[in-house]
């Protein structure tokens, strides 16, 4: 999952060597930080987060789990 | 589409240069030798090479083949990938077994899919392309779908009445709108905030033409029933 979402990020990113993820659990869900190049924020995010959650659904049917959390931290 | 400016020793150096940084292979680009260079006499006088280099269509096919293909990898099934273009819109289509997987329920995994690839196209060519994705020819037969809801939506509408269908994408309203535009009588518009955003089909004598008509009316003399800028503001 955590290299799926390197390789999407990387793929869309500016700055792809800036992208880092960082995977931990939390509560028993799964977390996924992301952090990217100030610059690549707005485009991971997406307007109204539809970048985002594109990534997201994505993930979800690879995975066939949708319970996890996908953050980008700036 | 994109056309980079490169200088070197001479064209070959250019050539290799500019392969290197961009992994582009023969056949992807127009090279266009504006300056050839000069060794010069004995280092004297010498000249650099300029060369102009476009990155033609062929390039960003590949491009997005590759990525494509990087995401289906993780699907785990087999696949068959295909894109091609024409001007400024990339064609993606998608062969597997396991099809549904790809498409995800009314097509969501085939939006997100979609709304991905044309990011990741976007980021790399200058100009606003646009990209469509289609998998076991999905958005064909939904075009179909959406053709019979909407003449079985014009059909249970009464005179004066009006009718809701299901939340679309952005592209499915689209095509909703240009169905409806060919029925008489008939007037669309979208309502709702993303992604919930549906259709409204009304009934209204003249349809679409009568708008078309009131928007080139006297504007003094326009009808404020209802204001036809702010209505076609809404549409799409």
């Amino acid at each position: 999952m955590k290299e799926f979402l390197e390789y999407v990020l990387k793929s869309i990113a500016k700055h792809p060597d800036d992208v880092v993820v960082v995977e931990y659990e939390e509560g028993g869900k799964k977390v996924f930080d992301i952090s990217v190049h100030p610059e690549d924020v707005g485009q991971i995010i997406g307007k109204d987060g539809r970048t985002i959650k594109s990534i997201k659904i994505l993930l979800s049917s690879i995975s066939n789990d949708s319970d996890f959390i996908l953050k980008v931290i700036r | 589409m994109k056309t980079l400016n490169y200088t070197g020793k001479n064209i070959e150096d250019i050539v290799e240069n500019f392969k290197k940084d961009y992994d582009a292979l023969d056949g992807e680009y127009e090279l266009t030798v504006i300056d050839k260079g000069s060794t010069g006499l004995f280092g004297l006088f010498s000249r650099d090479a300029v060369a102009e280099i476009t990155l033609t269509n062929k390039y960003y096919e590949r491009k997005l083949k590759e990525f494509i293909e990087g995401i289906f990898e993780q699907f785990n099934i087999d696949y068959f990938v295909e894109v091609s273009s024409r001007g400024k819109t990339f064609i993606v289509s998608c062969h597997s077994e396991q099809i549904g997987k790809i498409i995800g329920k009314h097509g969501k995994e085939l939006g997100a899919l979609q709304h991905i690839a044309s990011i990741f196209l976007n980021r790399i060519t200058d100009t606003k392309v646009t990209v469509i994705i289609d998998a076991g020819n999905y958005r064909e037969k939904r075009k179909e779908q959406l053709q019979k809801i909407v003449e079985h939506a014009i059909e249970r509408l009464d005179k004066g009445g009006k009718i809701k269908l299901d939340p679309m994408f952005a592209f499915e309203r689209k095509i909703v709108h240009e169905i409806a535009k060919k029925h008489k009588d008939v007037y669309s518009y979208s309502e709702g905030l993303e992604p919930y955003r549906y259709v409204v089909i009304e009934y209204r004598k003249g349809g679409h033409h009568h708008e078309d008509r009131e928007r080139f009316g006297n504007a003094t003399t326009r009808n404020s029933k209802w204001d036809s800028t702010k209505k076609s503001a809404n549409r799409a």
